[in-house]
C-alpha cells in the first residue's frame, strides 16, 4: 500500500469532498480534522504530501509544521487574504494553495507527488 | 357762614385775638402776609414745616429775608398774588439753602382790607415729599419692570387658567410669530399647542395644581405660519385680584435642538466609521469564513460532475447537500456583515432579542478567533428583550470579542468566554465578556472608556473603540463596566430588560 495523502483542515466537508475527488481518482488520502490527531500520524506514519490548512483551532499549519520532527512534501492550504505573506520564508513549506480552489489544482498537485504508475 | 360772622359784634381785641388762634392753630402750613411780605401770622405748622432752629420769632420780618433761597419764579407768583391772582399748584419743589429739595402743594391768595384792595398774602402749603418719593420710587419700580417684560431674551406670558392670554412680551411674541396686535386678546395656549401634547398639558396642569409650579415641560409652539417651534416652559400661579393667573417662561429650543441634532450625527459618524474600522481588522477572518465554503462548493462540484458519470446517486446526493450547506453558511455570513456594516441611523428603536444580538456578534468572530486558536466558550441563558438598536449593540460585542481576541492570543492556553444571562429579577441583562489575558491594572479601569486609549500596536486599533461602545451602552440606559476585581479580563455590560 502506497503512503497516503494527508488533508488536515478543521473544516469536516472539505475533508469529505477531498476524500472523494482523491478517493475517486485511486488515491489514498487520510483527513484530520484535529490538527494534533494529524500531527501525531504524520510523525508516525509515511505520507507522499501534506495539505493543511493554515487556520486552526490550537495551532496554525506553521506551528504544526514547527512541531514536525520529519520532512515531507508540506502544502499550506488556506483562505487567508495573506497567506503568501504568512508562510514566506519558512523553507520547509513546499507551497499554498488559496481556498477556494479548483478540485483539478489539487489533483494536480497531489500527482506530482505519487510515484507514476508503470 | 362769612358775613354771620362778619355781623357779630365782637370788641377788636378780641378779634385779634381770635385772627391770631385761628391762623396759628390752622393744621396746615399756613402764613399771612402784608403787601411787603412781611409775616403778620402764621400756624404752628408752617414752622415745622419749613423752619429751623434760627427761625423762631419771625412775625414782622421779610418772607425773603427769612427764606432767602426762595427762587425767582416765586417771588414773581408772589407779585401776581399781590395784584389780585389766586394761585395753586399740586406739585412743586422748594429748594433749600442746604440743597435740600422739599415738594410742596401750594395755594396763594390775596386778601382785602375794608375798601376791597389786597392788602396782603395767604400762602398754605403742604409738604408732599414723601407721596412724591414713594410714586417716583413706585414708577421706577415699574419701568424697571416694563423694560425687563420688553427686553428679557426670554418669552413671558401670563394667562388665566383656561388658557386666554392675559399678556406676551416681545420675545414670546417672536418666538410664536405673532404682532402684539393679534396676540392682544384672543389668542389662548390652546390654539397654539399641537393636539399631540394633549396627555402631557394634563400632567403639567397637573403638577400645578398640587405644586402651584410647573415645567421643565419641553413642547412645540404652532407658530403664525404654521410652522412649528421647539420651547421649553417653566412656569408658576398667581393670585390676581381673587382671580388665579399663571405666568410662564418660554425658552425658543431651536437653536439647543440644532446643536443636540448636529450632536447626534456626529455621534452615528463616529459609530459608523469605528465600525468600519473594527471591519477593517476583520476582514481577513471574513474572508476566511467565506471562502471556506467556496472551496467546499468548488470540490463538491467536481465530486458532482464524477457522482453523475458514474451514475452514483449517493455521491451527488452528498456532493449536492455539502454544496447547500456550504451556500447557506456563505449567505449567512454575508448577511450578518450587510446587517452589521448598515448605518444604524434609520433604524428605529425595537425590541431586541439579546441572544440573536450575541448570536450575530459571535457569527462575525468566530473565525478569527478560531483561527488564532483560541477557545470560545459561549453560554447565552437569557431569553430578555432590550429596547434600543440591533446593531449597535452587534458592534458593542464584536468590540468586546476583537478585545479579548488581540489579548487572549498572547496568552497560553488562549480562551474567550462569553455569558449573558438575567439579573436583578430579570429587569436586566448581564453580558460578560472574558479572556485569558491578565487583568487591566486598577487605574486602567476607566481610562481605557476615554477616546485614543489604546493598548495595541501602532495601526491594529482606532483607540475608538471602547469609548464609542460605552456611548451606545449608556444610550442604551445600560452600563459598560470593566470588572477590576475578576481573575482574567472581564467587561460587563449590563442592559435593562423590557418588561412583559
Amino acid at each position: 500500500m502506497t503512503a497516503p495523502v494527508v488533508y488536515i483542515d478543521d473544516e469536516p466537508l472539505l475533508c469529505r469532498a477531498t476524500e472523494a475527488i482523491l478517493g475517486y481518482s485511486g488515491i489514498a488520502v487520510t483527513t484530520f480534522t484535529d490538527p494534533l490527531a494529524g500531527l501525531a500520524y504524520l510523525q508516525a506514519n509515511p505520507v507522499a504530501v501534506v495539505l493543511c490548512d493554515y487556520r486552526m483551532p490550537r495551532m496554525n499549519a506553521l506551528e504544526l509544521l514547527q512541531r514536525l520532527e520529519r520532512d515531507v512534501p508540506f502544502y499550506v492550504v488556506s483562505g487567508e487574504l495573506d497567506v503568501g505573506r504568512l508562510v514566506a520564508g519558512n523553507p520547509r513549506v513546499a507551497g499554498v494553495l488559496t481556498k477556494p480552489f479548483p478540485a483539478e489544482q489539487m489533483l494536480a498537485l497531489v500527482q506530482a507527488h505519487l510515484p507514476t504508475a508503470g | 357762614m362769612y358775613d354771620a360772622a362778619v355781623s357779630v359784634a365782637l370788641p377788636v381785641e378780641s378779634l385779634r385775638r381770635l385772627f391770631a388762634d385761628f391762623v396759628r392753630q390752622v393744621p396746615l402750613a399756613a402764613a399771612v402776609f402784608d403787601r411787603d411780605m412781611r409775616y403778620l401770622a402764621h400756624s404752628d405748622g408752617w414752622l415745622a414745616a419749613h423752619g429751623d432752629a434760627s427761625t423762631r420769632a419771625i412775625v414782622g420780618l421779610s418772607h425773603y429775608e427769612v427764606f432767602p433761597e426762595i427762587r425767582a419764579e416765586w417771588r414773581e407768583i408772589h407779585r401776581r398774588g399781590l395784584a389780585g391772582e389766586t394761585q395753586h399748584r399740586d406739585q412743586d419743589y422748594f429748594e433749600r439753602a442746604d440743597g435740600r429739595r422739599v415738594w410742596l402743594r401750594w395755594l396763594v391768595a390775596p386778601w382785602h382790607d375794608a375798601d376791597g384792595a389786597v392788602a396782603g398774602l395767604l400762602i398754605y402749603t403742604e409738604n408732599i415729599s414723601e407721596q412724591v418719593d414713594t410714586r417716583r420710587r413706585l414708577d421706577q419700580r415699574e419701568s424697571t419692570i416694563r423694560d425687563f417684560f420688553a427686553q428679557a431674551p426670554l418669552g413671558l406670558n401670563l394667562c388665566r387658567m383656561d388658557g386666554l392670554w392675559l399678556e406676551s412680551n416681545p420675545a414670546f411674541l417672536r418666538i410664536i410669530g405673532y404682532t402684539p396686535a393679534e396676540a392682544d386678546g384672543g389668542l389662548t395656549y390652546w390654539q397654539l399647542t399641537p393636539r399631540r401634547y394633549d396627555a402631557d398639558e394634563a400632567a403639567q396642569l397637573e403638577l400645578l395644581r398640587t405644586t402651584r409650579r410647573y415645567g421643565p415641560y419641553e413642547k412645540e409652539f404652532i407658530r403664525k405660519d404654521g410652522t412649528t417651534i421647539p420651547v421649553r416652559l417653566h412656569g408658576f400661579l398667581i393670585e390676581r385680584e381673587a382671580e388665579t393667573l399663571i405666568w410662564s417662561l418660554i425658552e425658543d429650543m431651536t437653536e439647543q435642538r440644532a446643536l443636540e441634532r448636529k450632536v447626534e450625527e456626529e455621534r452615528l459618524k463616529a459609530i459608523q466609521a469605528s465600525k468600519l474600522a473594527m471591519l477593517g481588522e476583520m476582514a481577513a477572518g471574513i474572508a476566511h469564513e467565506i471562502n471556506n465554503p467556496l472551496g467546499i462548493i468548488e470540490l463538491f462540484a467536481y465530486t458532482l460532475q464524477g457522482a453523475i458519470d458514474r451514475g452514483d446517486a449517493a455521491g451527488a446526493r452528498e456532493a449536492i447537500a455539502g454544496i447547500r450547506a456550504a451556500a447557506s453558511r456563505a449567505g449567512a455570513i454575508v448577511q450578518g456583515l450587510s446587517r452589521f456594516s448598515r448605518e444604524s441611523q434609520g433604524e428605529a428603536r425595537a425590541d431586541v432579542v439579546v441572544a440573536a444580538v450575541v448570536a450575530d456578534a459571535v457569527g462575525l468572530c468566530r473565525a478569527r478567533i478560531a483561527g488564532d486558536a483560541i477557545a470560545l466558550t459561549v453560554d447565552v441563558t437569557t431569553t430578555a428583550r432590550v429596547e434600543g438598536h440591533a446593531i449597535e449593540l452587534t458592534q458593542v460585542l464584536v468590540n468586546l470579542l476583537n478585545n479579548a481576541r488581540d489579548a487572549a492570543r498572547a496568552v497560553e492556553p488562549a480562551w474567550i468566554r462569553l455569558t449573558a444571562h438575567d439579573v436583578a429579577d430579570a429587569r436586566a441583562v448581564e453580558i460578560a465578556v472574558e479572556d485569558a489575558g491578565p487583568p487591566l491594572p486598577a487605574d486602567a479601569a476607566e481610562r481605557i472608556f476615554r477616546p485614543f486609549f489604546t493598548t495595541k500596536k501602532v495601526g491594529e486599533g482606532t483607540g475608538l473603540g471602547l469609548s464609542i461602545s460605552r456611548s451606545i451602552v449608556e444610550r442604551h440606559r445600560g452600563t459598560l463596566t470593566l470588572d477590576a476585581t475578576a481573575a482574567c479580563t472581564r467587561f460587563v455590560l449590563r442592559l435593562p430588560a423590557v418588561q412583559r
